[in-house]
C-alpha cells in the first residue's frame, strides 16, 4: 500500500477529478460492478421475503450494538477458554503494538496474510516491513495490489480497478517467463507461487468477518481457499477483529451470513466459509499452535450511543460501492482513505479528524441507492447528510454569511422575486461561465441556462400560457 | 426559509398541495419532519406534519386522480428519467411511467434505469468532474436506446441533463411531464 493512494490532504475535488479522468478506470468499473448487480438481485430472489430478512437482520445487529460490552466480554471469555490469546486494542497503534510483539516474539520473518480491511486501516504491513518481516497478501487481488504498490480501490474486491492486460503486467513483475493475460492462467501462476509462501510461513494474519459470542467463534467468508490455508499452515495464527464485527449467536449468524455474500457479489454462499474455535487441540494433526485475536476500537467505541450508531451495524459487504453512481465514477482511490463508497464517505469522517476527511461525505449525490442496496438497511444518505451539517458548523465565516443572506431574502417574497429579476438580468449581461466560484464550475462542461426573462408567477398572473 | 413556506401553505385550506418537482415534494414530506425537528418549534412541526399530509407529487397526485384521456398520437422515442428522492424517498415509481404510457409515447427502458443524474444540488459545483461524468452515463444510456427525448418530474435532473447534452450536442430534447401531457391533451382538444 503506498501512501500515494491513501491521502486525505490533497482536495477530495482533485483526487476524484483524477479519477474521472481515466476512462478506462470507469469502464472497469462498470463491468463488474454491473455483474454483482445482476447476480445480487438473483441471489436475492431466493429468500421468501427478501425484505423480511433484512429487517431481521437490521433488528440482530442492533441489538448487538446495544449490549456490545457485554457480548464482547462473553466473547473473550470463551475464546479464552477454547485456548485463544485476546488482545485490546484502543488505537491504531496499539493494535500494530500487539501483533509487532507477537511476530518478535515467535521471530516470525515470513508472513502470510488473507485480506483484512482492517489491517489496513491500522497501516499494519508497514509496521511489520519495518521491523523486518516480509509480508505477502495471499487474496489474489490484494496480492496483486500490493505488488502493484497500491490500496484496495474496494473492500472486497481490491484490484476492481484493474482489468486483465493490467492484472497481467502487475503480475509480470514477480514471473520469470512471459505471463499471457488468460484468467485461468494468471490464477494458475498466483496459486504456483502463493502456495509456496503458504508452506514457508512462520505467522499468518486474518481479519474476522463475524466473531461468534456464544462459542468463541471466528467465522472467515472467502473465495479463494487463501483464507483457510493462511490460517491453518502457520504455526501461529493472529485475527484481527473490529470490534463491532461480532454476534451473540449461531442464529444471528446465520441470518447475516445468508446476506453477506448475496448483497456482496451475489453469491449464495462463498466457496469457503471458516469457522475457527481455537487453536490446535492435542492429539490433533494439523492447525496453528497458537491463536491470537487482536480485538480493534480505533475510534468505533466513540460512535456508539451517537446518531451514527447504526453505521456499526455495516457487514463490510460493499453492495453500496456497487450501487452508487459516484463511486463508479472514481472508484475507491478519489475517496482517499481505506474505506471508499458510501460506507467510507461515512466511516471516513467518524474515524479521522481531519478536514481532509470531514469534507468527504461530499462524495454523494444523496440519491439514496446505498441505503436501498444496504443488506441491514443503514441509513446511509441520511448520515452523510449530517455529517455535512456537522462539517458545515465548522465552515468558513464567510461561506456561512452568506448562506444566511440568501435564507434571509429567499424568506421574504418580495426580496425573493427581486433576486431571481436581478438573476436574470445578470445572467444577461455577463457571460456566467467566466464568473468564479459554482457558475464557472458549472459551466465546466455544462451550459449555463438563462433565466426566463419572465417568471412563472408573472405569467401566472397574466394568465398566459 | 421553509419557516416562510410553511407559514403560506398551512395557511391555505386547499385539500391537496400539488408540487411539480420530485425533490420539492420530497423536502416537504420528508426533510421538513427533520429539519424542523433540529430547529423547529412545536408550532412547526405540527404545521409540517398537516401540511406534508396534503402535499402531493404532480404526477403522483395525477396518476391517483385518474389521468384525463389522450389521443395517443404522440410516437417520440422517449425515456422517462426517474429522479432519486421522488423514487426512493417518496416510492413513486410506476405513476410518471403510466402517465407517460397514455400519451401512446414510445417509452424506451434504459441501461441506467434508476441511477443518479449528478445533480444533486451543490454537488453538482462542488464535485463538477464527477457529476458531469454521471450526466454522461445516463445520457449515453438515453442515446443507446434510441431516445429523442427525455422526460422527467424533476426541474432539476432535466437542467442538470439538459445542460450537459447542449454541451456535447447531442440532439435531445427534455421535457417535464406535465409539457408532455398538456402537448397531448391540446392535440386530444384539436
Amino acid at each position: 500500500m503506498s501512501s500515494e493512494f491513501l491521502t486525505l490532504s490533497t482536495s477530495l475535488r482533485e483526487r476524484t477529478a483524477a479519477q474521472v479522468s481515466d476512462s478506462r478506470l470507469r469502464s472497469n468499473l462498470a463491468r463488474a460492478t454491473d455483474a454483482f448487480a445482476d447476480r445480487k438481485a438473483a441471489a436475492y430472489a431466493q429468500f421468501a421475503d427478501p425484505e423480511e430478512v433484512r429487517a431481521k437482520a437490521r433488528a440482530a445487529k442492533g441489538e448487538v450494538l446495544r449490549r456490545l460490552d457485554q457480548i464482547l466480554e462473553r466473547l473473550a471469555d470463551r475464546l479464552e477458554a477454547v485456548g485463544a490469546q485476546v488482545h485490546w486494542a484502543r488505537t491504531d497503534e496499539e493494535a500494530r503494538d500487539h501483533v509487532r510483539r507477537i511476530v518478535q516474539t515467535h521471530s516470525a520473518h515470513r508472513i502470510v496474510k488473507s485480506k483484512s480491511m482492517l489491517s489496513e486501516e491500522i497501516a499494519l504491513n508497514e509496521a511489520l516491513e519495518e521491523i523486518g518481516s516480509e509480508v505477502t497478501e495471499t487474496d489474489l487481488g490484494e496480492w496483486i495490489i500490493q505488488l502493484a504498490r497500491e490500496a484496495p480501490s474496494h473492500i472486497i474486491v481490491p484490484a476492481i480497478h484493474k482489468d486483465r492486460t493490467q492484472v497481467r503486467d502487475t503480475l509480470q513483475r514477480v514471473a520469470e517467463g512471459d505471463l499471457s493475460d488468460v484468467p485461468g492462467e494468471l490464477a494458475a501462476f498466483a496459486r504456483r507461487e502463493l502456495r509456496q509462501r503458504f508452506l514457508q510461513a512462520d505467522l499468518g494474519i486474518s481479519g474476522v468477518n463475524f466473531a461468534v459470542a456464544e462459542s468463541g467463534t471466528l467465522v472467515l467468508v472467502t473465495n479463494e481457499g487463501n483464507g483457510r490455508l493462511a490460517t491453518s499452515v502457520p504455526p501461529v495464527h493472529v485475527a484481527l477483529l473490529g470490534m463491532e464485527r461480532v454476534v451473540e449467536t449461531w442464529e444471528q449468524l446465520d441470518l447475516l451470513l445468508a446476506l453477506l455474500p448475496r448483497a456482496a457479489t451475489g453469491q449464495p454462499i462463498t466457496t469457503y466459509v471458516s469457522a475457527i474455535t481455537g487453536a490446535r487441540r492435542p492429539k490433533e494433526l494439523d492447525g496453528p499452535r497458537e491463536l491470537h485475536v487482536v480485538v480493534v476500537d480505533n475510534g468505533r467505541s466513540s460512535i456508539l450511543g451517537t446518531e451514527f450508531t447504526e453505521m456499526l451495524a455495516c457487514i463490510r459487504c460493499g453492495a453500496c460501492l456497487n450501487v452508487c453512481p459516484v463511486y463508479r465514477q472514481t472508484g475507491g482511490h478519489g475517496y482517499g482513505w481505506v474505506y471508499p463508497g458510501p460506507m467510507g464517505a461515512v466511516l471516513t469522517p467518524l474515524l479521522v479528524e481531519s478536514k481532509g476527511a470531514a469534507e468527504v461525505p461530499n462524495a454523494s449525490s444523496l440519491c439514496g441507492a446505498c441505503w436501498q442496496a444496504c443488506p441491514v438497511g443503514i441509513p446511509l444518505q441520511d448520515m452523510l447528510l449530517a455529517l455535512r451539517r456537522r462539517a458545515s458548523e465548522e465552515a468558513r465565516l464567510g461561506e456561512r454569511a452568506a448562506w444566511g443572506a440568501w435564507a434571509a431574502a429567499w424568506s421574504r417574497p418580495w426580496a425573493y422575486r427581486a433576486s431571481l429579476r436581478l438573476a436574470s438580468m445578470a445572467a444577461r449581461m455577463f457571460n456566467p461561465s467566466k464568473v468564479p466560484g459554482p457558475p464557472q464550475r458549472w459551466a465546466l462542461g455544462r451550459e449555463v441556462p438563462t433565466p426566463a426573462r419572465h417568471s412563472f408567477r408573472d405569467q401566472w398572473r397574466k394568465g398566459s400560457r | 426559509m421553509a419557516r416562510t413556506t410553511l407559514r403560506a401553505l398551512a395557511s391555505s385550506d386547499a385539500e391537496a398541495i400539488v408540487v411539480p418537482a420530485g425533490s420539492c415534494a420530497t423536502m416537504i414530506r420528508v426533510f421538513w419532519r427533520e429539519l424542523f425537528e433540529l430547529a423547529g418549534t412545536d408550532e412547526d412541526r405540527r404545521q409540517a406534519e398537516q401540511v406534508a399530509a396534503r402535499t402531493y407529487e404532480f404526477s403522483e397526485f395525477l396518476d391517483a386522480s385518474g389521468a384525463p384521456e389522450n389521443a395517443g398520437a404522440d410516437r417520440t422515442p422517449t425515456v422517462y428519467h426517474r429522479s432519486c428522492h421522488m423514487l426512493r424517498e417518496l416510492g413513486i415509481d410506476r405513476q410518471p411511467e403510466r402517465l407517460l404510457d397514455s400519451t401512446g409515447t414510445d417509452r424506451r427502458p434504459t441501461a441506467a434505469e434508476g441511477r443518479c443524474c449528478g445533480f444533486g444540488g451543490l454537488f453538482s459545483v462542488k464535485l463538477p468532474e464527477v457529476s458531469v461524468a454521471m450526466a454522461d452515463e445516463v445520457l449515453d444510456a438515453a442515446k443507446g436506446a434510441g431516445a429523442e427525448r427525455v422526460v422527467g418530474c424533476d426541474t432539476s435532473c432535466l437542467l442538470q441533463l439538459e445542460s450537459r447534452a447542449q454541451r456535447r450536442g447531442d440532439e435531445l430534447e427534455f421535457r417535464h411531464l406535465a409539457e408532455v401531457l398538456d402537448q397531448a391533451a391540446t392535440e386530444t382538444e384539436s
